[in-house]
């Protein structure tokens, strides 16, 4: 790997993981899903437009990781929440009830995403969670701008419920 | 257009504050290992444009300059990018007719503009061909199909260009088997597919790579006299592996406990 990519990926590992992690990626698999986004953006390197971020670029490539994964009918977590709520948040410096606390809405906020069609979970993660803008998010899923407001709005709403009624059942964890 | 969005509740926002999940501890450096591989294991010219071969022979130059040679020692194109290592995620690349080979030079400074394809005489290596005694780099050269390829060169004998394509495929999915099996931490299933390779091509052009693996695996399956004995030999047959750091420092850390 060349010194500059190398750069970007050391940069990018953590926000690309976590991305991929809250589009459903289930434990087994989110790494391998990730070797596959930096390899794709290692042999698209070259049309990389160095002046401008990386971080939407890669999210860009795994977004497609992720769907084309995902047509492959191979093994995401969309339809096996334990599988994915497997991990608990890795914050070592934390105490256990804090780390305690973090798992249970790390738990909550997946099964929440997990009730999301796919596009929408999308435009809410990278809007909600990773703080992109959404005409950016709206160039990477290569949506219209509008669409992609639409979409965030829904999920907000689909979203909030989820949380409300898992509140009221006692949560799931 | 965002201001018509109604805010989320505070207690929502909170959530997605509290819910923020880091990778696990050394999964970044483990898979930049297992990136670097796979990147080195890449045909050359599958369809990644001109800038990627250029790439592929700036991070060997980087990772000879610290003392490596190139671990493969012919990488052929013409594997059809969307098959690489058994996965399709991506959809099949235009199939590239030229080959590159790695070939033996000395190591001294080449004139900046004098292109690989006028490299002196390049002798192309069969991959597990022992490293002679004067200081060496190995650089990519382009070569046409048939041009200058002489029939009696070596590697060329043993097989037509597409069987050996073919076989390359086949090496690197069973590797890449044995690498997601390793990142999962299934050991047993990486040295079962390690086996496989050992056994289909035991002088292989990924048989460097496949060491390298079988030592990591026994490593993480705890037999670590293996790991050290396999270690030797790993450095005994390939002296100057860019794989060398992967082997040693486990086996040996592993062993000291």
């Amino acid at each position: 790997m060349t010194p500059q990519f190398t750069a970007i990926y050391q940069q990018e590992f953590a926000p690309v993981w976590r991305f991929l992690r809250r589009l459903g990626a289930a434990e087994a698999v989110v790494d391998d899903l990730c070797h596959d986004t930096f390899l794709h953006a290692w042999k698209r390197f070259d049309s990389f437009d160095a002046s401008r971020p990386a971080r939407p670029w890669l999210f860009g490539i795994a977004f497609r990781v992720a769907s084309d994964f995902r047509s492959l009918k191979r093994n995401t977590a969309e339809h096996s929440d334990d599988d994915a709520m497997a991990r608990a948040p890795t914050d070592a410096s934390a105490g256990p009830h804090e780390r305690l606390e973090k798992r249970e809405a790390s738990d909550r906020v997946q099964r929440a995403l997990m009730e999301l069609p796919m596009d929408q979970r999308t435009v809410f993660i990278l809007h909600e969670l990773e703080e992109r803008p959404i005409p950016e998010v709206a160039e990477l899923m290569n949506t219209p701008v509008p669409t992609a407001y639409a979409r965030l709005r829904t999920a907000r709403q689909r979203f909030t419920a989820a949380v409300q009624r898992m509140a009221t059942e006692g949560g799931p964890s | 257009m965002s201001d018509q969005l109604e805010p989320m509740p505070d207690f929502v926002q909170q959530l997605l504050k509290d819910s923020r999940e880091e990778p696990p501890a050394g999964s970044m450096e483990r898979m930049q290992q297992a990136l670097a591989i796979s990147i080195a294991a890449l045909p050359v010219a599958a369809g990644v444009g001109a800038a990627a071969p250029a790439a592929v022979g700036g991070a060997a130059k980087i990772l000879g300059s610290a003392g490596g040679l190139i671990s493969m020692a012919a990488l052929i194109a013409g594997v059809s990018g969307g098959v690489y290592l058994g996965r399709t995620v991506w959809a099949p690349e235009p199939k590239v007719q030229e080959r590159v080979v790695y070939v033996e030079v000395p190591a001294v400074e080449k004139p900046a503009a004098t292109p690989a394809v006028e490299a002196p005489t390049p002798q192309p290596l069969t991959p597990d061909e022992p490293v002679k005694d004067v200081p060496k780099r190995r650089e990519p050269v382009k070569v046409a199909p048939a041009a200058t390829v002489k029939p009696e060169e070596k590697t060329e004998k043993s097989a037509p260009p597409a069987s050996r394509d073919e076989a390359l495929a086949q090496e690197q999915q069973l590797l890449e088997m044995a690498r997601i099996a390793l990142l999962r931490r299934d050991a047993t299933a990486a040295l079962t597919a390690l086996d496989q390779h050992a056994a289909k091509f035991p002088q292989g052009q990924l048989a460097e790579e496949r060491e390298s693996l079988a030592i990591q695996a026994l490593v993480s399956q705890g037999q670590k006299r293996a790991a050290w004995d396999r270690a030797k030999r790993f450095e005994a047959r390939f002296p100057h592996s860019m794989l060398k750091p992967n082997v040693e420092n486990p086996a040996e850390d592993e062993l000291s406990k």
